[in-house]
């Protein structure tokens, strides 16, 4: 293979749905190597950080945020039409985010808990957003880590699938010789949460809550059944599972 | 074999003597665990552990390694090897991890394929063993005749006699270590009667036992049983089992360029046959969707497979796929409920 050449540079816009604005703030603060991808890509889209703002087409976009009107999804829909790529950034691009725990009561009893005024907008569930549209890559992370988000610019680029680890957090979290907190009874959710964050949570004495989403075949059933064992509530459980990725099918319906 | 005898208070400089040509690896305190780091003096060993969760083959195998970096000059890739560290002692390695390094060796240099990278650790490693004198909850080394004492394995062998260790050289590379260290006395036949007497009474502790005669055959006849598909929905897929135990070998190969494109390196990772991923092939194919099959291929790798291939075990009993799963997940149960005892 002879070194990638681009020919011109890949024009790259970063949305955001509904979210905090976290993931793009990583960008923001992705370092040297988002730096060195900047001789590669063009950057044409990104309120949060610059005044000037091009409409596409696009080659790349990266999505932050879940779907949560439907105008939001109308707005999706127009980004996916626009551009080659698209990037889920973030949980709740991926899997709905923490927005998703409204999936479980009916959306128009929410609204009237929430807004005083009937909203202009037409809210509705929050799901990972290929639930309308297609995705061509995920970056899970509640935030991103931003080292993930330049493999999959790099990978985009160079026409490959990017590859991620395949292991759950536990395996990262054995690899830092830390002491499990499942073992002595805390509840963590590491076993089935995808890997990525070098254990981030459990190596800093705090148990693993699952910002991750689901690994690639998460047993949440077992898992429950565990945090059962442990004298977890069933409250408890769905708390746990609905924290960050509640509209996964691995995870919505735990503790139900 | 040479058996001679090391007291406990010569034991630091014992350890600044291995220093002067080796990097020393031992298991030290890290919080409520013991596990393998650098050492720079003997004060720093923790010696009466039982078991690490990471085996020292995170030393010969690491977890994550550069294989080759590549850097692209006009058209055509330049290739460069990574240098790999230098001479280490791997000190206090327990019998069933030094049988342990033993599969490996089998496996990545004594079989068809050399895995160069592991070899050339190998060679740069000398192994300086520890007799168990305890054993831990889930230790079964008895089973496999790995443990509590080693027979061979290693390049000096040391048993915790109570004020001294007996310490037995078992390659040319450890007799020349002992030889460079004048202060060591010959050792009594009380004292190799001791040792014995110490084994003994630690084999006797070990309750948990796999039965090998005809353990093949059983678990070949047992293939379909409904016991995998139990323990399949109890499972987590995490690969924590795979991650602590000392015989697992398997690895994912990755190649990551850099962000300017300019260069790159190839990366070789533990893997394991626990997560979805590792039997998928092109196409969306995937030879083990199922958990009960990972478990199962899991267990038979130890269990049948490996002997088939190279003629040992694949376990040496050392328990601690069974002590960090968090759902105990254990070969020895599962063997015993198969044989009906
Ligand atoms: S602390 Fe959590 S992440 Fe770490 S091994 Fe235990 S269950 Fe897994
Ligand atoms: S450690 Fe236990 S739960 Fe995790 S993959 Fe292994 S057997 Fe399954
Ligand atoms: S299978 Fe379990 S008991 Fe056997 S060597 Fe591996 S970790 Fe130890």
């Amino acid at each position: 293979m002879a070194q990638v050449k681009m020919k011109e540079k890949a024009k790259v816009a970063i949305f955001k749905l509904s979210s905090c604005g976290g993931c793009q703030l990583q960008l923001v603060d992705a370092g040297e190597d988002f730096l060195k991808l900047l001789d590669h890509i063009d950057i044409v889209y990104f309120p949060i950080a610059k005044s000037e703002n091009l409409d596409g087409p696009y080659d790349i976009v990266l999505v932050e945020g879940s779907a949560c009107s439907a105008e939001e999804i109308e707005h999706l829909r127009k980004i996916r039409a626009s551009t080659k790529y698209l990037v889920a950034l973030g949980t709740c691009a991926c899997f709905g985010g923490l927005q998703s725990i409204r999936n479980f009561e009916p959306t128009a009893k929410l609204v009237d808990m929430v807004y005083e005024k009937p909203p202009k907008s037409h809210p509705t569930k929050s799901f990972g957003i290929d639930e309308y549209v297609k995705v061509d890559a995920y970056v899970v992370g509640c935030p991103v880590e931003p080292s993930e988000v330049v493999e999959v610019i790099k990978s985009l680029l160079m026409g490959v699938k990017p590859r991620f680890p395949p292991y759950s957090v536990c395996v990262e979290c054995k690899l830092r010789e830390n002491e499990c907190f499942l073992l002595k009874g805390i509840p963590c959710m590491g076993p089935i949460t995808a890997g990525g964050c070098n254990a981030l949570c459990p190596s800093s004495n705090r148990p693993c809550e699952g910002c991750r989403g689901p690994t690639k075949d998460p047993n949440s059933k077992a898992l429950a059944k565990l945090l059962f064992e442990l004298g977890a509530t069933n409250e408890d459980v769905r708390r746990k599972f609905r924290k960050y990725a509640a509209a996964s099918m691995a995870f919505a319906g735990v503790g139900v | 074999m040479e058996t001679l005898i090391l007291r406990k208070e010569q034991l630091p400089q014992f350890i600044e003597h291995l220093r002067r040509e080796y990097r020393v690896v031992g298991p030290v305190k890290k919080g409520n665990l013991v596990v393998f780091a650098e050492i720079s003096k003997a004060e720093d060993l923790q010696l009466d552990y039982v078991t690490t969760m990471i085996p020292p083959k995170k030393v010969l195998l690491p977890q994550r390694e550069t294989i080759l970096k590549f850097k692209f000059e006009n058209e055509t890739p330049k290739v460069e090897q990574p240098a790999v560290d230098g001479k280490i002692v791997l000190f206090g390695v327990h019998p069933c991890d030094i049988n342990a390094i033993k599969v490996l060796d089998k496996v990545l240099i004594e079989g068809e394929f050399k895995d160069p990278y592991y070899a050339q650790r190998r060679e740069n490693t000398v192994i300086i063993g520890l007799n168990c004198t305890k054993a831990g909850e889930y230790c079964f080394c008895t089973s496999f005749g790995t443990g509590p004492g080693a027979k061979d394995g290693f390049d000096i062998l040391l048993t915790d006699l109570g004020d001294r260790f007996l310490v037995e050289v078992g390659t040319d590379a450890g007799k020349k270590i002992v030889e460079g260290f004048k202060e060591l006395s010959k050792a009594e036949d009380a004292d190799i009667a001791k040792r014995d007497e110490i084994l003994k009474k630690v084999a006797e502790s070990i309750k948990r036992r796999i039965k090998t005669e005809n353990l093949e055959t059983l678990l070949l006849e047992k293939i379909n049983d409904k016991i995998w598909q139990e323990l399949a929905d109890e499972c987590l897929a995490c690969g924590v089992c795979t991650t602590v135990c000392p015989t697992c070998f398997c690895y994912g190969v990755i190649d990551r360029v850099s962000a300017d494109f300019k260069e790159g390196e190839r990366i070789r990772y533990w893997d394991s046959c626990m997560f979805l991923e590792f039997a998928a092939v092109a196409l969306g194919g995937n030879f083990r969707p199922g958990r009960d099959a990972r478990l199962k291929h899991r267990m038979y790798h130890k269990l049948v497979y490996i002997k088939q291939q190279h003629g040992v075990f694949g376990c040496v009993g050392c328990g601690r796929c069974v002590e960090f799963c968090v759902k105990h997940i254990d070969p020895v149960d599962a063997v015993t409920r198969l044989s009906g005892d």
